[in-house]
């Protein structure tokens, strides 16, 4: 079995108008 | 043990993935183990020896990972729903200019034309904005609010008076259609509104064809030359908001690079809300071809973006990543009927502007004494804090309800009359969006070049947005 974690740990209510 | 609908396979590329939902993980499989896994997912029984194996080993990885994994983040747990009502839809107006031959509204009136007059709007300031509760956000809402530019200004004035006051800091946006412009109403923008959005359609045969005045003057004629008058000098953050209807089902990329040669700050393009039998309806052919074009744009986007551009249509990588990078559960699809509500021009409130006019969802009026204590208004706010995605039939059971939070609980309504059960659209729709754009993700973030452009780029977004702050925040990782 091949399992290949994708790590994204290195990186760490369109409704209103841009307000995001 | 995990539970069918805990885990997600799927292929992109002849690249098996498999999406745990509960930490919020992806992971590249063999294609062996993912023929296993599907049927596990779907229910179906195993065949043989081989089988049975694979699939406890696979069951084992998840279950270890899924207990070591660090707990997801909430964005918003029903015990964290507090009384504060951050955004208010104010229908300024029951009133339009035009006759726009999709409005729910029923010509911007909504069964009940009118105006809000400035008793109605004192009452819905002290009602939800006396708590010293810090920032609010009031969008103008219509039919057209600019058809009621005094209770606008009188909005702003009293704004003013609450934060002077303590009470509450006020920011003021406002859906348009653009047509209204004078140099007092340009000039009130710049003094007091934080975030415009502009209805418009793309170029001028889609928009005229749908959105049509009762005059009959040409909308793009007109919205567009004041659209240009009012961002002239950008002091105001500004959006638009696109219908695609059956007329521009198979034009999405056109309609996006015709809005975006106005440098807008967003374009939000959703597809029409109308009956089946409604010309304007996109049958399920045109809803997909809709969907493979929203995909594409921002695929385009994703690459632009690590480019180094400011692409508009980046929203569904920017949040896929987000959701990957912090591991957080969405419960919601939205703040309705808690931190959000709208108050009609009559002073009714209802749980957002698309409740507006069913009687079912009418939570009281601002002119009610002890409205936010009544039992009704209670009950309804209820109604919407039960409403997570681990409740909602249909919601519960899928793979992807943290990454969604459910479908709009108005669409849910007008379909099943209930606000539980998902528009089955709005799944394809998600589901869609991240089998397709969630690889190319993954692809960036495991090549050592675009995964630091990538961090590049998120970082300098970030910083513009939160100066220094945001600085430091990128450079902790």
């Amino acid at each position: 079995m091949e399992i290949e974690e994708i790590v994204f740990e290195s990186l760490e209510g369109m409704c209103c108008g841009p307000r995001v | 043990m995990i539970e069918a609908r805990d885990f997600h396979v799927f292929t992109k590329d002849g690249q098996a993935y498999l999406f745990l939902a509960q930490p919020v993980a992806v992971f590249k499989i063999d294609q062996d183990t993912r023929t296993i896994l599907k049927r596990a997912e779907r229910g179906e029984p195993l065949s043989g020896e081989f089988e049975e194996r694979r699939w406890e080993e696979a069951r084992t990885f998840m279950e270890n990972y899924c207990r070591k994994a660090p707990a997801a983040k909430v964005l918003r747990a029903p015990e964290d729903i507090g009384e504060k009502v951050a955004g208010l839809y104010l229908f300024m107006s029951q009133e339009c200019n035009l006759k726009c031959a999709y409005c729910y509204g029923d010509e911007g009136e909504y069964g009940q034309r009118g105006r809000m007059n400035e008793a109605t709007l004192n009452r819905t300031f002290d009602t939800f904005f006396s708590g010293g509760e810090g920032k609010h956000f009031v969008t103008f809402f219509g039919g057209e609010p600019l058809m009621n530019f005094r209770t606008m200004k009188r909005t702003a004035e009293l704004s003013e008076r609450f934060r002077g006051e303590g009470k509450a800091d006020v920011s003021l946006g406002i859906v348009t259609n653009g047509t209204f412009h004078n140099e007092e109403i340009a000039q009130f923008f710049r003094d007091h509104i934080d975030d415009v959005t502009f209805s418009l359609d793309g170029p001028e045969d889609l928009n005229d064809g749908q959105r049509t005045s009762k005059c009959g003057d040409s909308v793009y004629s007109s919205a567009t030359e004041n659209i240009r008058k009012f961002t002239v000098d950008g002091r105001f953050n500004w959006a638009f908001r696109t219908i695609v209807t059956r007329a521009g089902y198979d034009r999405v990329a056109e309609i996006y690079d015709h809005l975006e040669s106005f440098k807008p700050g967003g374009i939000g393009v959703v597809n029409v809300d109308v009956p089946e039998d409604n010309p304007l309806y996109l049958d399920d052919h045109q809803y997909r071809r809709f969907i493979e074009q929203i995909v594409e744009i921002n695929r385009k986007g994703l690459r632009s973006f690590i480019e180094g551009d400011q692409p508009v249509a980046f929203e569904y990588p920017f949040y896929i990543l987000f959701y990957f990078i912090s591991r957080s559960h969405a419960l919601y699809h939205c703040n309705a009927g808690t931190n959000l509500l709208a108050v009609t021009a009559e002073g009714d409130v209802y749980p957002c502007h698309r409740f507006v006019g069913t009687d079912e969802f009418k939570m009281g009026n601002v002119g009610d004494p002890g409205l936010r204590e009544s039992e009704r208004y209670r009950a309804i706010r209820q109604r919407f804090v039960d409403a997570t995605v681990d409740n909602r039939e249909g919601c519960r059971d899928c793979w992807a309800r943290y990454l969604c939070g459910g479908s709009c609980a108005k669409y849910s309504h007008a379909r099943f009359g209930d606000i539980a059960p998902p528009v089955e659209r709005h799944c394809l729709y998600i589901k869609t969006v991240i089998e397709e754009i969630l690889p190319d993700i993954v692809a960036m973030v495991q090549s050592a070049d675009t995964r630091q452009a990538l961090m590049a780029r998120l970082g300098t977004a970030v910083s513009r947005r939160y100066g220094s702050k945001g600085v430091e925040a990128a450079r902790v990782s």
